[in-house]
Order: C-alpha cells, then structure tokens, then sequence
C-alpha cells in the first residue's frame, strides 16, 4: 500500500486559474522528486499535502487515513515540512530554532525536557552543526542556515518529509554530506521523501523515482535511473531541444 | 534552564553593564532603603506605591510590546496600535466621568474588559479580510484615533478634569495607592503564569506561520490568545498611569540589541526589568528637572528614549536590531 495517496485534487487561488487540476498520485517508500517547469504547482502541491493550504477539493490519504481527520499535533508526528523561503523578523538561537522541532511531542503545560536537549544535540552531531549551537541565526552563513532549518526536520523526527528546494546554497562536500544523511533518514524510518528539486542531475543522483508536473497534473513517473531514456519526454515537459537536456544533463 | 544556558547567562558583559545600572539606580533612591531621608508618611503614601507602581507598570506595557512584536512578525507593532490602549481610554474617561473610584477592583477589571473589548474588535475587522496581521494595526490605529479625538474634545470642555486627562494620556505615577497596586499585581501574577505555558508557540510563530503549522500549533489560536493576554497587560499598565509613550515600542528593540546571546525566555524578563530601570530614571528627572513643578515621566521617557534608539539606530546599521 503506498503511504500518500492523492485523488481528483483540485485546487485555485482566488478564482484564477486552477494551479492543481484533477490530480491522481501515490508515494511510497523512498525519495521522489517533483520536477517540473515553474509555475506548474510543485510547491501548491506539497503546501497541501502538508496541511498548510485547507481549501482545496478532493482526497488526500496518509497511512490510509483522509488528512483532514488528523489532529494537528498527531499530523505533524508523521510529516515534516522544510521552506528554506523564510525570513525572520528577529534574531533566533540556533537551538530554539532546533528544539522547535520537538513541539508537537509536548502538551500545552510542559516544556522542553533534557531528553528533547539531547535528542537534539545528536542529531545536530549527525548533520555537523553542534558548533553552531550557540549562534544567532542571523550570523551565520546561508549554507549553515539551510543545514540548521533541514535539521530541525530531522528533529521532527517524523516518517514523511517534504522539501522544497533544499541545498540550493551548501557547497559540494555539504551537499553529499547531507544527501547522505537525508537517505540515511529515509531508509531507517521506512518512511518516504518528497522533494521539489530543478535540478535534474542532483535529482538523478537523490531518488528513487521522478515525478514530472505540468499545468497542475502529474504528466508522468519514472524511475530515476532511467532518466537516460526518457530525454524525449524532458524535453517535451520543459519545451527545449533534445539535444541542450542531452548536453546538460551528461 | 539547562546548565550550559545558565553558565551563559551569568558570563554575559552587558549583563554587568545592567548590574551598574541597577548599583547607580538604588543610589538615587536611598531614600527607599533609608526613609528617614523624606518624612516617613510622605514615604510610605507617596513615594512606595510611586516606585511599586512603576515597577508593575513598566513591567507590563513593555512586555505587552515584547510580546506583540513577536506575534506578528513585525518589529513595529506596539501595545498602542492595536487598539488596546484606546480601549483602556475610554474606560478611563468614562470612569472619571461617572465618578468611579480609580483605586477599586471594578476599576481595573473595567479597563481591562474594555481593553480586550477593542483588541477583540481589531481582530474581528481584521479578520474579515486575509491578512489578519497588517490589518490588526491598521484597524487598531483607527480606533486610537477615534479615542485621541475624544480625549481632547475633553480636554476643551470639561476644565476641571482636563489636567487629569492630559497626565494621563502623556503617563504619570501620580494617581496610585496600595489598593490598585495590590489587585493589579494579582493580575499581573496571574498573566505571567499563562505566559510561561504559551513561550514555546510564540518562538515557533513569530519563526514562519507555515513552518509553525506543520509542527503542528494551531497559529490562530494562539495567536488570538497572546493578543487577549497582552491586551490584559495593556491594560493594567494603562490603569496604573495612563499611556507611557516609547517604552513598550522600543525597549524590546533595545534588550534585543544588548541582549541578543540569550534565549527567549531569558530576553522577556531583561526587557520587563530594563523597562522598570528606564522608568525609574524618567521619573526621576520628570520630579527634580524642573522643579518644583511636576511633568507627566512619559514626556521624559518619549524624549530620552527616542534619542537613545536613534542612537541606537545609526550605531548598528549592520548589527540588526
């Protein structure tokens, strides 16, 4: 049984056009990547799948279970959300923005326990960011920022991740480290990834399968590793000439 | 408090600098540990429930602006431009007009209904439309207007309240007995005990709304339940001495800047306290600068804090307040 199954959803934002028309699909174990031109609803699409946008028709299914029957703090158990598109307003700590993670195994009386302080401080062991602990979250790197904010999801600690555009600014070692650790994670808890990703090489390299999405639907779905294969299909999806995905890709 | 946090805490430099202050300021107030100084009547009538009522005061209104700011996201919002203010005004005034005795329990809890009454109000309107945030102060705004309005349409026509309204409207500790202070301290009590629970939501709120939905808080909830709580913290701080301009707007501006190294916790309770300071030495000037006569400490507090943040404002341009 695949752990996110998705039926007739559709979706617009203020009566414009339908960004998610009449979309069927269905994740299962592994990473999958969305890929797709801009403006096709890869990001609409996790938005609603991770409970942020409430106003669209159609069913979505967890575990075999409608989204909408989920309490807040059960949902935010199984599935994790990381937008490196934020901007804060004030100054944080990187580990309050860590231990953030922890907040939906804590009712409304208690508080951080030393147990949440040291299941946060191994799993930034893990992702290499213990020294940034104790820094401000403005003084550091963007590269550091996008390793802190992918943490906090692992602190999560839940089977289902969503990512939109991860590790646009880390560099080549941070990039495999994470890749690794990101797998790593998927596999242990036998749960599933999802990421919007544009670049096709890393996507190769990251999933298991690939998602295409056009025009709010889901155009087709392919293995990963035969990406090679179906450079005719790139090619369509993007509306380029055969041969420039040829060249970038290989 | 984790043992590493505190460690922090208590090696901090501007957390001596803070230590200093608080040395100079009980200086200049000898006469609060030596009352033989002053008349011990004037003492313990006028000049305790003074000190005790800056202290609440100053405590409240600043965390009522700590508190908003981070609530919604925007480093501008303060206790007066959400409409609680003016709500608390119109109590005020009212009870003044139907002669209700400004120390009693009906007193606050009045001020307090009303304060709430013009929050709720705000967000009702602004709920209408889907950007709640940017429309709370806007809405807010337009109800303090209408309040500032009347207040001096008062001011014209009823002479013999029209001093009493101009301290008010400007902040003044004049107005303050033992009653007050004790129920509104209750209050305070109270409010504080709430808070420490609602801590953990606030950081995870004023980080990204999105972000705090998948972790699974209910953002308008909380949202709605920090407005109510400031609003109560508005309230009293208005009750006890009318509208302190600046301090609930700029000291948490101020304790971020000197005090960005600790966490959220630890940064709210600096900013009550830099706040009480603050006050103490405004109203110090606003009794001895001119004296024998007597200034509302909200023009001083206005004044010098405004300098200040300026200063503030062109020494960090890269450092972000």
């Amino acid at each position: 049984m695949s752990i996110i199954e998705i039926k007739n959803l559709n979706f617009c934002y203020d009566y414009q056009k339908k960004v998610i028309s009449d979309l069927n699909a269905s994740f299962n174990n592994g990473i999958t990547v969305l890929a797709g031109p801009n403006g096709s609803g890869k990001t609409t699409l996790l938005k609603i799948i991770s409970r942020i946008i409430e106003s669209y028709s159609g069913i979505v299914k967890i575990f075999g279970r409608d989204i909408r029957e989920y309490k807040k703090r059960e949902f935010a158990k199984i599935l994790s959300f990381v937008d490196l598109d934020i901007s804060l307003p004030f100054n944080f700590k990187v580990i309050d923005i860590l231990l953030m993670g922890r907040i939906s195994y804590l009712d409304f009386f208690s508080d951080y326990s030393d147990d949440d302080y040291a299941f946060v401080l191994n799993i930034a062991k893990e992702t290499k960011i213990e020294h940034l602990l104790n820094r401000n979250f403005f003084e550091i790197s963007s590269g550091e920022k996008e390793l802190v904010l992918l943490t906090q999801s692992f602190v999560q600690d839940s089977p289902i991740l969503l990512m939109d555009e991860p590790f646009i600014h880390l560099d080549l070692k941070h990039k495999l480290t994470l890749l690794n650790i990101f797998k790593n994670y998927i596999q242990k808890k036998n749960g599933c990834g999802i990421i919007v990703i544009h670049d096709l090489r890393i996507a190769q390299k990251i999933s298991d399968n690939i998602a295409f999405i056009k025009d709010g639907k889901i155009v087709e779905k392919i293995r990963s590793s035969s990406l090679k294969e179906n450079i005719g299909l790139i090619a369509d999806i993007y509306n380029v000439e055969e041969e420039d995905v040829e060249n970038f890709l290989f | 408090m984790s043992r590493e946090k505190l460690g922090a805490f208590l090696n901090n430099k501007n957390l001596k600098i803070l230590g200093v202050l608080i040395a100079f300021l009980s200086l200049s107030y000898l006469e609060l540990i030596l009352p033989y100084k002053c008349e011990k009547e004037i003492f313990y009538e006028l000049r305790l429930p003074r000190y005790l009522g800056i202290i609440i005061s100053g405590f409240s209104i600043s965390s009522a602006g700590f508190l908003l700011q981070y609530i919604t996201r925007n480093p501008l919002a303060d206790p007066f431009i959400i409409g609680t203010s003016g709500g608390v005004m119109i109590s005020v005034i009212l009870s003044k007009i139907f002669l209700i005795s400004s120390y009693s329990f009906f007193y606050l809890f009045m001020n307090s209904f009303f304060g709430v009454a013009a929050t709720f109000f705000a967000f009702k309107i602004a709920s209408i439309s889907q950007r709640v945030i940017s429309n709370i102060l806007l809405s807010g705004f337009a109800i303090n207007s209408i309040v500032f309005s009347i207040i001096v349409f008062l001011i014209i026509f009823s002479k013999e309240n029209s001093l009493y309204f101009l301290n008010i409207s400007f902040g003044s500790f004049s107005y303050l007995d033992y009653k007050i202070i004790f129920y509104s301290f209750l209050f305070l009590f109270v409010v504080l005990f709430f808070i420490r629970f609602l801590f953990k939501y606030i950081i995870s709120i004023s980080f990204d709304d999105e972000k705090s939905i998948t972790l699974g808080i209910d953002v308008n909830k909380i949202r709605f339940l920090v407005f109510i709580i400031s609003s109560f913290l508005t309230s009293i701080s208005v009750s006890l001495s009318g509208m302190i301009g600046f301090v609930g707007l700029m000291i948490p501006h101020i304790t971020r800047y000197f005090f960005s190294e600790f966490s959220f916790e630890i940064i709210f309770f600096l900013n009550g306290f830099l706040a009480i300071i603050f006050l103490l030495i405004a109203d110090v000037f606003s009794r001895y600068f001119f004296y024998p006569v007597e200034f509302p400490p909200g023009i001083f507090s206005s004044i010098f804090g405004s300098l200040f943040f300026i200063y503030l404002v062109i020494k960090s341009r890269k450092k972000s307040l």
